[in-house]
C-alpha cells in the first residue's frame, strides 16, 4: 500500500483537507498580530517626528505602546497553556532536519515559487521533503520570538525607568530600537509570503490546509498523516481503498 | 526524493508501536471529555458535552470545528518523521524518517538564546558605545545618537507668532517682567554648548543653545531664594519646576536658537527652558510664563511617577 501516490494522483485524492493550526494557535497568531500593528504604530509614532508632531499626546500614545508590550508575553503564555499543538510545533521547530538543510542550500527557490509545480500538479523532486515547518518558516519563528524577548526585555528597563541607570537605559533604548526595526522588516516579510500563498494562509485563518498544498510544500508532514489515517483504518487483509478514505 | 517505493514494502515496520488511537484534539479545556471518549470511534468526532457553558463550552465548539472535515493529527503521539526523544541526531529508524535524514535537536533554542544573547550583551555596552560613536558615522546610523525625538503632549503644538508672543515673570518677585523677542534680544543672547539627556535613554550631545541665561532673568525680576518656580508651556498643558537656586545652575537658560537656528515649531518656537544639568523633561517647550511661588508644584512628567530633582545620572534610577 503506497503512500506517496496517494498524494500525487488526482485531485480526488486530494480534497481531504488537514488540520494544520487548532483554534488556539490561531486565536494566539491574529490577537498577537493586532498587537504587533499596536506596537508597531505607535512605536512609529515616537521614533519619527513627523508622526510625533502630527499625533502629539506622547502620554496615551506611550501607554498604548506598553498596554500592547505586556499583552505580548501574556498572550503567548496563555496560547503555551491551551494548545498543545503549539507546543508540539515548537518542538519541531526546534529541530534541524535533512530537508532543512536542503531547503537553505537552494530548495527554498523551488518552495516559493512553485509556478512549475502549481501548473503540473506534481511536486518537484527538488523542492525537499519539509516536515510541518520548512526552515525558512522554522528561522522566522526562531527571530521573531528572540526579537519579541528582546524588545520585551529592553521595554522592561524602559518601563521601570526609575530602577535602572541611565547607561542601562541608552543600552536598552539603542537595542529596543534597531530590534524594532529589524522585526517590522521580518514581519513585513512573512506578511508578503503569505500573501503570496492563499493557501497558506487559509491555513492560519481556517486552521485547515488542502492535501494537494501539503504535499507540494511539506511533504513528510503530510506523509504521515497518510501512514498513521492508514494504520488506523486498516482492517487486516483489507486494502484502504480511495473510498475508505474519502468516506471518512 | 520519491517515498512511494521506500513506503510500500516497509508499511508493517513503521510506527510498531503505535497503536490505533482516537484521532482527536486534547486541548485543556476538554481533557475531561476525551477521556470519556477514549475509546470512541477513528473518525474523529468523539463525544463532547459541547455544549456545556461558557469558556468550556466556547473551546470545545472550537475544538470540534477543527476537527470536521479534516485530517486531524493526534499531538500525544510523537512524530515518526522528527521524532523527540531520539538523542541530539538520529538515523532513519522507519521509512518515513529516511527521509528526515539525520535530525538534530535543540538548535531552534541555541539560535533563539544566541540572538537574545546577544542583544543583551549590546544592552549592556551600548551606553558607552553610543556616547563613544556619536562622533563617528556609526553615530548617524545608530537610532539612540545624534537626533533629537520629539515628544508633545497635547493634541497639536502650539503656534503663536513672534510677534504675539512674550515671555512673563511674575508671581512673588520684586519687578514683574514682560519680554517681548526684542526685550531679550536687546538683553545680550549668549550661546552655550550642552548636552541633551532625554531620561528614556537617548541623548544629543554638544548642542549649541542660544538665549538668556536664566538666573539673569530671575536677577531682573529680583526673586527670593527660598522659592520656586514654575514654568508654564502655552500649550496650555505643560508644565515644570525648580526651586530658585536649581533655576540658578549654569547652563539653564530660555533659548531661541538651536544649533544656531531659530527654534522651529517641533523645537518650541519661539523659545523655551532649557536644564542641561537635568533630563529634558526638566524643560519646557513653548514657554511664555514663568511664576514664581512660594510653594513647589509638581510639573507634568513628575506627576506621572518621574522624579522632581532630574539631574543627569543621579536621579530616576540610580547614578549613571
Amino acid at each position: 500500500m503506497a503512500l506517496a501516490p496517494e498524494v500525487t494522483r488526482g485531485d480526488s485524492a486530494l480534497s481531504t483537507r488537514i488540520l494544520r493550526f487548532d483554534w488556539g494557535e490561531r486565536v494566539f497568531h491574529w490577537s498577537h498580530a493586532l498587537a504587533f500593528f499596536l506596537l508597531a504604530g505607535t512605536g512609529a509614532v515616537m521614533f519619527f517626528p513627523s508622526l510625533s508632531t502630527a499625533v502629539g499626546n506622547r502620554n496615551i500614545v506611550r501607554t498604548a505602546h506598553e498596554f500592547g508590550g505586556f499583552a505580548v508575553p501574556i498572550l503567548a503564555m496563555v496560547a503555551l497553556a491551551l494548545s498543545p499543538f503549539l507546543r508540539r510545533d515548537l518542538a519541531e521547530i526546534d529541530r534541524l532536519d535533512q530537508a532543512d538543510r536542503e531547503w537553505w542550500s537552494g530548495g527554498w527557490l523551488e518552495d516559493l515559487f512553485p509556478s512549475r509545480q502549481e501548473i503540473s500538479g506534481l511536486p518537484s523532486p527538488r523542492v525537499p521533503s519539509s516536515g510541518k515547518f520548512n526552515a525558512g518558516q522554522k528561522m522566522n519563528a526562531i527571530c521573531s520570538a528572540a526579537a519579541m524577548t528582546l524588545l520585551f526585555g529592553t521595554g522592561l528597563v524602559m518601563y521601570f525607568h526609575t530602577r535602572f541607570p541611565l547607561w542601562l537605559k541608552q543600552g536598552a533604548i539603542l537595542v529596543h530600537d534597531i530590534v524594532a526595526i529589524a522585526v517590522v522588516l521580518l514581519v513585513g516579510g512573512h506578511v508578503l509570503l503569505a500573501l503570496r500563498d492563499r493557501e497558506s494562509l487559509r491555513g492560519m485563518i481556517t486552521g485547515k490546509v488542502s492535501r494537494k498544498w501539503g504535499a507540494l510544500h511539506h511533504k513528510a508532514w503530510v506523509a504521515e498523516f497518510s501512514a498513521r489515517e492508514d494504520t488506523q483504518n486498516a482492517v487486516p487483509g483489507q486494502a484502504v481503498t480511495e473510498d475508505a478514505r474519502e468516506s471518512r | 526524493m520519491d517515498n512511494a517505493k521506500d513506503d510500500a514494502g516497509d508499511k508493517s515496520e513503521d510506527n510498531p508501536e503505535e497503536t490505533p488511537k482516537d484521532v482527536t484534539v486534547h486541548t485543556a479545556a476538554q481533557a475531561e471529555e476525551d477521556d470519556v471518549s477514549a475509546s470512541a470511534s477513528a473518525s474523529g468526532s468523539g463525544e463532547t458535552r459541547g455544549t456545556s457553558h461558557g469558556l468550556k463550552g466556547l473551546a470545545s465548539t472550537l475544538a470540534e470545528a477543527d476537527r470536521s472535515e479534516a485530517l486531524v493529527p493526534d499531538v500525544g503521539h510523537e512524530s515518526t518523521y522528527m521524532p523527540e526523544g531520539k538523542g541530539a541526531s538520529s538515523g532513519p529508524a522507519s521509512p518515513l524518517l529516511r527521509t528526515a535524514g539525520r535530525v538534530t535537536r535543540g538548535v531552534g533554542r541555541r539560535i533563539f538564546l544566541g540572538i537574545v544573547g546577544f542583544g543583551a550583551v549590546v544592552t549592556l555596552v551600548g551606553g558607552r558605545l553610543s556616547r563613544v560613536a556619536d562622533d563617528t558615522v556609526l553615530g548617524r546610523i545608530l537610532p539612540a545618537t545624534g537626533r533629537f525625538r520629539i515628544y508633545s503632549v497635547t493634541n497639536e503644538m502650539p503656534r503663536r507668532k513672534l510677534e504675539d508672543w512674550s515671555l512673563t515673570i511674575e508671581g512673588d518677585v520684586e519687578n514683574p517682567q514682560r519680554f517681548t523677542y526684542a526685550d531679550l534680544e536687546a538683553l545680550g543672547f549668549e550661546t552655550d554648548e550642552q548636552d541633551f539627556h532625554c531620561v528614556t535613554g537617548w541623548s544629543v550631545y554638544n548642542v549649541r543653545w542660544t538665549g538668556i541665561p536664566l538666573g539673569r532673568l530671575l536677577d531682573l525680576a529680583g526673586v527670593k531664594e527660598d522659592r520656586n518656580v514654575r514654568f508654564f508651556s502655552f500649550d496650555g498643558v505643560y508644565t515644570e519646576s525648580l526651586s530658585v537656586r536649581e533655576a540658578r545652575l549654569p547652563g539653564n537658560m530660555v533659548a531661541v536658537a538651536l544649533n544656531d537656528s531659530p527654534l522651529s515649531l517641533q523645537q518650541g518656537f519661539p523659545a523655551r527652558v532649557i536644564i542641561p544639568s537635568m533630563y529634558g523633561y526638566k524643560g519646557t517647550k513653548w514657554v511664555d510664563r514663568i511664576l514664581v511661588e512660594e510653594d513647589l508644584v509638581a510639573g507634568y512628567w513628575v506627576l506621572r511617577g518621574y522624579d522632581q530633582d532630574g539631574t543627569v545620572g543621579a536621579s530616576n534610577g540610580f547614578g549613571s
